[in-house]
């Protein structure tokens, strides 16, 4: 093989190989996003499952319905991004479960409106939708505000490097009711050695 | 010219010659330092010169990034919304059903500052 024919196969695989890796990134980038997605969604159909009505107190006990709304925040890499920006990405779940036994059982004065329970990251209220509690034509949720902030250094001092990035996100959830839910999450990370180190 | 006075020439010639010579000689070292002392103002000129045998620290910081995403959710309209029955068929109600559509209006600011320090200790 000629230097020209080698000088040629190495300039096209610096061009297409920097697009392969973008590709591969933007893969990657893809399934953790659907994985992060369906895990929420069987997350939530679980806690449906579990959070039968009539076990922890006596207003819900002839409900025969439970609503579960989960929010949560997941970090996915992206390269488009700035160093140590690391935004979350958004995850969201919904499932409701009606208890079929209470369908016939259930006496006249008592409610057919589920249990609903909102959850954000590790933050949780029920609501009791009785009537008047959410009001007519209004979503359950209101408004979702948020809010990132980031920091970051890459330092170079003789012969040895010192990096930090640091992000903290902190969510805030109106409900229609007049409730809020929050939650902050914190991301800090530092080049030791040779390896980056993060704790959340 | 007599032979004696061609050979008297020669030598004066020669001895000039070797003064000459010996001058400049001398006087090198002079003449190395002056234009050592030319590349030495004309480096000088551009300022801290970057060793890596010495001490240096470049930093690039983000020094703040700030994100806030506001969403506001609404229900616009019911779900569906039937006419009701016309002058022919009075007997048909109308009404709407429940559902409705959902209008989001999405709101993003981002600041950012970022900066870039480098300190060389140079070779003197």
């Amino acid at each position: 093989m000629t230097r020209a024919i080698k000088g040629q196969a190495l300039v096209e695989f610096a061009i297409m190989g920097s697009l392969a890796l973008l590709a591969l990134a933007f893969m990657i980038q893809i399934g953790l996003r659907q994985n992060y997605q369906q895990e929420i969604q069987q997350q939530t159909f679980r806690q449906a499952l579990s959070a039968k009505p009539g076990v922890e107190s006596d207003d819900d006990f002839e409900r025969q319905a439970i609503q579960v709304q989960h929010f949560r925040d997941r970090q996915i890499p992206n390269p488009s991004q700035g160093f140590a920006v690391m935004s979350r990405t958004p995850t969201q779940g919904s499932a409701a479960v009606t208890w079929g036994d209470k369908l016939t059982y259930l006496s006249d004065d008592s409610d057919s409106r589920p249990k609903i329970i909102v959850r954000l990251n590790n933050s949780q209220t029920d609501i009791i939708s009785d009537e008047g509690v959410i009001p007519e034509g209004q979503p359950l949720i209101k408004r979702i505000d948020k809010t990132l902030n980031s920091q970051g250094k890459i330092s170079q001092i003789s012969n040895t490097s010192s990096s930090t990035a640091t992000s903290t996100e902190q969510t805030t959830m109106t409900l229609s009711t007049g409730g809020t839910l929050s939650s902050s999450l914190t991301s800090d990370c530092q080049f030791q050695g040779d390896v980056w180190r993060c704790g959340q | 010219m007599s032979a004696g006075t061609r050979g008297q020439s020669t030598v004066e010639m020669a001895v000039m010659l070797g003064a000459v010579v010996a001058a400049l000689v001398a006087t090198h070292v002079y003449v190395r330092r002056a234009y050592q002392g030319y590349l030495y103002a004309n480096a000088s000129a551009h300022g801290q010169q970057f060793d890596p045998t010495r001490p240096y620290v470049m930093t690039q910081s983000m020094n703040k990034f700030t994100q806030r995403q506001t969403v506001d959710i609404e229900k616009v309209g019911p779900g569906v919304s039937l006419p009701g029955g016309s002058e022919g068929l009075p007997s048909v109600p109308g009404g709407e059903l429940a559902g409705g559509a959902i209008k989001t209006t999405i709101h993003v600011e981002t600041d950012w500052d970022v900066s870039r320090e480098a300190s060389y200790d140079a070779r003197h």
